[in-house]
């Protein structure tokens, strides 16, 4: 069997191809922006994981506007209000200083309670702990590069979200304590 | 959300602590006529701002807002911020934020709440439990062999319970939110009685009303009340509305289209605007001329002003003192402060009515020539939530279009918007009443005439 393409036709076809690739092209950055505007995670431990990695990843090069940017992009909205108004604020004239490149990775999560937010619609809450490993100390912190982290994520309509990093004396509830 | 409705949100929330935990309380001192409270608090327990002197906000960076997360690392959980006023008798009332009350009553050492406490209408505790009321798992509670939230809280306070044993994880950054929300509506108030030290009252003591002696040195008498009282002042509330479409309206009965009626109000809500007075002393030391004066004792930093024989200004001596020819003498200028704070809108209802004219017409009237002829709907409300937004002169505009009313009544309509504004830092809200423009829903009747 033999088939004949046209000039015409080939053309046509290549033509079709570059608009395809370039509409997808386009269709994907316009919805990777919006995930990045709003990420919500299909699970608690993703979003625990995903919080403490973006939280303690830092490069000074970024500044503090792109380094809150990232946080907010996957904490619930009074959590990014915190981290950008306040906690920001606060760390980063230290990073830019001591000129801090830290990468993180976090793993093992585990979860240690579900609650549920009365105050915000009964929105289930997770409590979770995970394993921190930055590549570098930060300069505002003990020296320590590895460490458990125990993390309060919260479920919005989009998924869930990173809230806060549980205080100390928060632990006794949920380690050995009410579960 | 949008910051407006966050902040409204936050305004509620704070109200409704108020309302339940706060005002009762409120109440009980203005009606028991406690002198300190009772110059600004009103028989009802409202607070009337109109008799404080806002003096600002302070803030400054406290160890003890500090959290500390993994890491070793601290934040903070924000500035100590607290709002000021003072009274009518020279009493420092401190509205301190969410936040900052929170975490001074977990730390009272550290914030030196302890070694300074001021008059309270509430306890510490029963404040915390005012805070934490909508966080608080009340199973644990009562598992730990707690009844009353406050007697927990004030274990919390006195270190034999942890707060986290029984509030919800999600409360430290919802209180973080009210601080940025509510600002400082009211959750708890200090009041630092004229007379205390001045480092006891955050911010210290407001310039110009030389509360109390610096210690060590001489007692400063406090300088007459020469100014004029604050005030508050503010223009009514506005609204106009208006059938806007179609121009002859039917009943829909009669209309294959069901258009209906469209109709448009609008809310114009000007602001509040509070003046009040600085009284800025200045003490002057001057030569007395005719010798009779009584000298201008030391220490010489006391005076602003000293002017010599010629009218110009010098410096002080020691031979001023007790010296017969100068004379020591304090003026007082009042510095005049206007602050505008916009009122935002809290909710407006419309209510039409199908005139007392229109139901009579049709019941007496209309029913004859058609039977069954009844009132179907004759009335109508509707009610909107605010804020609206701010515009020119900080004067809050809200509108809001009612389209496609399905009126089933034919007459003469009467409009009627009714609201209450947000209110202020310094003023309450206000409710409003207003009468709006009549229009018309036609019927179309039918008249046979007689051909030619």
């Amino acid at each position: 069997m033999e088939i004949y393409f046209s000039r015409q036709r080939v053309l046509i076809a290549v033509i079709a191809i570059l608009v395809v690739a370039v509409a997808t092209l386009v269709i994907l950055k316009i919805s990777g922006q919006s995930l990045a505007q709003a990420v919500g995670f299909d699970s608690g431990s993703g979003a625990a994981l995903a919080g403490v990695e973006t939280f303690y990843s830092v490069d000074y090069h970024d500044g503090q506007d792109v380094w809150a940017a990232r946080l907010c992009a996957l904490s619930t909205e009074p959590a990014c209000n915190f981290y950008q108004n306040t906690v920001a604020p606060f760390l980063w004239p230290d990073f830019e200083a001591s000129q801090t490149l830290v990468t993180t990775e976090a793993n093992e999560a585990v979860m240690l309670a579900e609650e549920i937010a009365s105050t915000r619609g009964n929105a289930p809450m997770q409590v979770w702990q995970v394993a921190v490993n930055l590549s570098t100390p930060w300069p505002q912190g003990d020296g320590q590069t590895s460490f458990p982290a125990y993390v309060l994520v919260v479920r919005e309509e989009s998924g869930w979200k990173f809230e806060r990093f549980l205080l100390e004396e928060e632990l006794a509830k949920y380690i050995g304590g009410k579960q | 959300m949008k910051t407006i409705t966050r902040i409204l949100l936050g305004l509620i929330c704070v109200a409704i602590i108020f309302v339940i935990l706060v005002n009762p309380v409120l109440k009980a001192f203005a009606g028991e006529g406690d002198d300190a409270w009772g110059e600004f608090l009103n028989p009802d327990g409202s607070i009337n701002w109109a008799n404080l002197t806002y003096l600002g906000e302070e803030s400054k960076p406290a160890d003890w807002m500090m959290i500390e997360i993994p890491g070793g690392i601290q934040v903070p959980l924000g500035e100590a911020r607290y709002n000021r006023y003072i009274t009518p008798s020279g009493n420092v009332l401190v509205l301190p934020s969410p936040a900052t009350m929170f975490m001074t009553f977990l730390h009272p050492e550290d914030s030196g709440f302890a070694d300074n406490p001021p008059e309270m209408l509430s306890s510490g505790s029963q404040i915390l439990a005012a805070l934490a009321a909508n966080y608080i798992d009340v199973e644990d509670l009562q598992a730990l062999g707690y009844v009353d939230p406050a007697e927990f809280f004030q274990a919390v306070i006195e270190g034999r319970e942890n707060i986290w044993s029984v509030v919800s994880p999600n409360f430290l950054i919802e209180i973080v939110r009210m601080s940025f929300d509510a600002g400082f509506l009211v959750t708890g108030l200090w009041l630092y009685l004229s007379g205390e030290n001045c480092d006891a009252i955050p911010g210290g003591c407001p310039p110009g009303f030389n509360l109390t002696p610096t210690p060590g040195g001489t007692p400063t008498p406090p300088p007459p009340v020469a100014c004029p009282a604050p005030s508050i002042a503010f223009e009514n509330v506005n609204a106009s509305g208006e059938k806007v479409a179609p121009p002859k309206p039917v009943v829909i009965g009669q209309d294959p289209e069901k258009r209906g009626a469209d109709v448009e109000l609008l809310a114009t809500i000007p602001p509040v605007i509070l003046t009040w007075y600085e009284a800025r002393t200045t003490n002057i030391c001057e030569y007395a001329p005719g010798g009779n004066g009584g000298g201008c004792p030391g220490p010489g930093s006391e005076y602003n002003q000293v002017i010599d024989s010629d009218g110009n200004e010098t410096g002080w001596s020691y031979f001023m003192e007790n010296n017969s020819n100068w004379e020591a003498s304090t003026e007082t200028e009042c510095i005049q402060h206007v602050e505008i704070f916009p009122d935002y809108l809290n909710y407006a209802t419309l209510s039409i009515n199908l005139s007392s004219e229109s139901r009579n017409w049709i019941l007496t009237d209309l029913a004859p020539a058609y039977p069954g002829a009844d009132l179907k709907r004759p009335d109508w409300e509707f009610t909107f939530q605010g804020p609206g937004s701010v515009g020119g002169g900080s004067i809050v505009f809200w509108s809001q279009l009612i389209p496609d009313i399905q009126f089933a009544d034919p007459g003469v309509y009467q409009m009627q918007v009714r609201g209450l504004t947000t209110g202020t830092l310094v003023s309450v809200p206000r409710p409003f009443a207003l009468p709006l423009s009549e229009f018309t829903v036609d019927l179309l009747r039918v008249t046979l005439i007689e051909a030619p």
